[in-house]
């Protein structure tokens, strides 16, 4: 596993709450793609802000949602990343961040 | 509601824990006293303090009562034409030259309040009570989309009928529906409520439920006015209402809406009032403001006699003056003007900064789907001025030069509270909007409007697009691209696409 990966998974078992969290994973994963990264909790068609950016410079130009069982989060980014963005791998780990913060 | 009957259910509406948490030293913060200074200390401002007031105005800066104050007091027609001049200036500034179009949709009209001026009063034996079932929700919304709309206000009378849960069944219901239209699919994609006050815990389940705007209006501000318009039941609490937006942002509903009945008690007043509202929310959620202003004028009622005779009514004149001064006391708020007012005067208060407004309105309850008399008293809350279709609207608005906006992006992209805020006190979500407006005009053209509102709505989105390229905040910015990008895929009959 990378060091990305590692650092990633590391920031679950960090303190706080899901906003701290969600602050520190947009700032990870900007650093690392290189784009701004917005997380937002989902409720019906709201996006509201949890951590980032804040979209306060550009649009979204890509949009993910991941689930946790119980609430549902979206990532904003912008530019879109193409194919460098792992979303396949990334997704479970967000998955399973969220849900520490949220047992 | 379980066994308890109406009266134990409207006892047990203000939690008293709810109101005091926020009180400063037992005070709230409708101060009387300061409100009649400010308004006295003010009568005759001088021009230079007037244009100095116009200038702060216009570098987006909110003003303060005294300021306010000056502004109510103007006299000098010369200054009130350069004061209305700033408003649009300001608007324009902010939220560029859209207006963003909605529609209410009246669910209940039962009600544990007796307002004198209202039609809703429970005493109004008049009026046809009726709520609607999820499914009859499900039909006014589909009706509602296939005229266009994409953003609806959703009112709600104060009735264990009417409670949260049941309100958070009605949006989900309306964000359900989905309705073929000429090139793409319709839905109902921003639910705002007008909703009587609401506890926290209550707030929570709107907002799970996916709430845009929260909106209730204070109606006076003035005490002894509000007490004798509002003699029994929950509203007759000044201060759980004064709260209540307060509640929201604490459920996490940031974007909150305020607004005054005009007609009650002295417009100068409310206005006041208004500001001071504006002020204290800024204060205590790190600088978050109305999202709206409303600022509905005192309208026939059905057997609500208070509504046809008082002292306070607001004429043409005033109406605009209020509106000016409020544009330009809460430069960054949204600012909108009803199908209350006829359609003239709606015409030229638009001129004057406001930034929403509504189309193809029916208020009774099932009016839109039913497609019962457009105006029925004994269904309604009150009587519209302005009962034109969202097609007329559209078209004249565009013959005014402003594009009609269906944008609901802001609250799809986390940009709601102090995340919009920011972006409007510096000018750069009108750019998002100018984006947006352009998008959601290109949608609503191909797939709603009549070959005469097309032929001038093509002028006019290729005057936006036109201006679009020229702006040199886009020019080079990855947004453009984008932006044409999506627009293709629009005018190719792709539909929600936002930035």
């Amino acid at each position: 596993m990378t060091s990305f990966y590692k650092k990633l998974e590391g920031l679950s078992h960090g303190s706080g709450n899901e906003t701290d969290y969600a602050e520190k994973v947009a700032e990870l994963l900007s650093d690392e793609f290189g784009v701004s990264v917005t997380i937002c909790e989902i409720f019906s068609k709201r996006w509201s802000f949890l951590g980032g950016a804040g979209l306060s410079h550009a649009g979204a130009a890509r949009r993910e949602v991941f689930d946790t069982g119980s609430r549902c989060f979206g990532l904003l980014l912008y530019p879109d990343p193409g194919n460098s963005f792992p979303w396949d791998r990334l997704k479970p780990l967000l998955i399973k961040g969220f849900s520490s913060f949220l047992a | 509601m379980g066994k308890m009957s109406v009266k134990d259910w409207a006892d047990n509406v203000v939690k008293e824990e709810e109101i005091d948490r926020y009180l400063e030293n037992g005070k709230d913060f409708i101060d009387h006293d300061a409100i009649e200074r400010h308004l006295d200390n003010n009568k005759k401002p001088d021009k230079i303090k007037v244009r100095d007031i116009i200038q702060k105005s216009l570098s987006i800066e909110r003003l303060d009562p005294d300021e306010t104050a000056a502004l109510l007091h103007v006299e000098d027609p010369e200054l009130w034409q350069e004061m209305a001049a700033a408003g649009l200036e300001v608007k324009r500034k902010v939220y560029d030259n859209r207006i963003v179009i909605f529609a209410p949709l009246y669910c209940s009209n039962l009600c544990v309040n007796n307002c004198l001026y209202c039609g809703f009063r429970k005493d109004n034996t008049h009026e046809i009570r009726r709520v609607l079932t999820p499914d009859e929700v499900r039909m006014e919304a589909e009706s509602l989309v296939k005229m266009g709309h994409k953003r609806l206000i959703v009112v709600y009378g104060e009735h264990p009928s009417s409670d949260a849960d049941y309100m958070a069944e009605t949006i989900k219901a309306i964000y359900e529906v989905r309705e073929k239209t000429r090139k793409g699919t319709g839905t109902i994609r921003r639910v705002n409520i007008n909703a009587a006050p609401l506890s926290v815990d209550d707030f929570k389940k709107l907002w799970k439920a996916g709430i845009g705007t929260y909106q209730v209006f204070q109606e006076t501000y003035h005490r002894p006015t509000y007490k004798k318009m509002h003699p029994v039941g929950p509203k007759s609490d000044y201060r759980w209402r004064l709260y209540t937006h307060h509640r929201a942002m604490e459920a996490g509903i940031d974007d909150v809406a305020i607004g005054a009945l005009f007609g009650l008690y002295h417009w100068r007043y409310d206005v006041m009032g208004l500001l001071y509202h504006a002020m204290e929310l800024e204060k205590r959620f790190d600088g978050v403001g109305p999202h709206t202003v409303s600022f509905p004028r005192l309208m026939p009622a059905d057997n609500a006699p208070y509504s046809e005779h008082t002292d306070h009514l607001v004429s043409d004149e005033e109406f605009k003056k209020l509106v000016t001064v409020l544009r330009l006391s809460i430069p960054y708020t949204g600012m909108i003007v009803t199908a209350r007012e006829k359609p003239d005067l709606r015409k030229e208060v638009i001129k004057l900064g406001c930034t929403q407004t509504d189309a193809s309105t029916r208020i009774g309850l099932g009016a839109y789907s039913e497609q019962y008399d457009r105006q029925d008293k004994e269904r309604q809350q009150f009587v519209l001025g302005d009962t034109r279709e969202l097609d007329d609207v559209v078209r004249e608005l565009a013959q005014m030069g402003m594009i009609s906006s269906f944008c609901t992006a802001g609250y799809r992209c986390g940009r709601t509270g102090d995340k919009i805020m920011g972006l409007l006190k510096c000018g750069t979500e009108g750019k998002f909007c100018k984006l947006n407006a352009v998008l959601t005009f290109r949608e609503w053209l191909d797939d709603f409007s009549s070959p005469e509102t097309q032929k001038i709505g093509e002028e006019l989105i290729r005057k936006e697009i036109g201006e679009i390229r020229k702006d040199a905040f886009f020019r080079n910015n990855p947004l453009l691209k984008e932006f044409e990008e999506y627009y293709q895929r629009v005018s190719e009959g792709e539909r929600d696409l936002f930035l």
